[in-house]
């Protein structure tokens, strides 16, 4: 049984040595073809594609990924824009709240009691209506004796 | 007075100052504005029934009541200082 496994050993060891010789051999006549596909290496491209098609369409695959990064990349930057514009319309709305401001000055004037409704006859000649002033208005009571 | 009628001019078109006497005639009145008053800005009467004074609830003077839209906004019992009156004119008047 040794003796026989030993020979299948030396067998499968010649047929191993024969198959990479005619390989080599195969390899060695190939280079001519290997010419060819250095012409033909698009046609043959498919057929190697089977192997060699997932790099490409993996290579693909990132330079789509690259499209919409680089899209992505630009619409930060527009948005950055109108996000700026926005900004900088925002001051003018809070100019507008700063004008609301002045209101919250006017607030405790609202607050106060209201002036008696009189009409004033004026040393001028003129009549005043202290609910109808079209200003704030200072009245300042005295005497002169 | 000197004082108010001065703001009266600083702040013309801007806050109306009526000055309102009583307890007094009229010539009195009219000789006490002719000099505290020069500038014109400065209006003033006298409420001979005191009907005015009353009906603003003063009942001595000097007072001063500074009023905006028909509401009065703040009240001087006694003579406003001239800092105090400038920056209530100057808050009304924004």
């Amino acid at each position: 049984m040794i003796a026989i496994m030993s020979r299948l050993r030396s067998i499968l060891v010649v047929l191993l040595v024969m198959g990479i010789a005619g390989v080599a051999c195969g390899g060695s006549d190939e280079p001519v073809a290997s010419e060819v596909p250095l012409t033909s290496t698009v046609p043959s491209a498919p057929a190697t594609t089977g192997a060699q098609a997932p790099p490409p369409s993996t290579t693909e695959a990132p330079v789509t990924t690259g499209a919409p990064e680089v899209q992505t990349s630009e619409q930060p930057v527009e948005t950055t824009t109108p996000t700026a514009a926005t900004t900088a319309s925002v001051p003018e709305t809070v100019a507008t709240s700063a004008v609301t401001s002045p209101p919250a000055t006017e607030a405790p004037v609202a607050s106060g009691p209201p002036v008696p409704a009189l009409t004033l006859q004026l040393d001028d000649g003129t009549t005043f209506v202290t609910t109808e002033a079209a200003r704030p208005t200072y009245y300042l009571f005295w005497a002169e004796w | 007075m000197p004082v108010v009628d001065s703001l009266a001019a600083e702040y013309a078109g801007k806050v109306d100052v009526i000055a309102i006497a009583w307890a007094s005639t009229y010539e009195k009145t009219a000789g006490a504005a002719r000099g505290y008053m020069q500038s014109g800005a400065t209006r003033w009467l006298l409420d001979e029934d005191e009907s005015i004074f009353a009906a603003f609830g003063v009942g001595y003077q000097p007072v001063g009541v500074l009023a905006v839209n028909g509401v009065e906004v703040a009240r001087w019992q006694g003579a406003a200082g001239e800092q105090a009156l400038r920056e209530a004119f100057e808050m009304v008047s924004a």
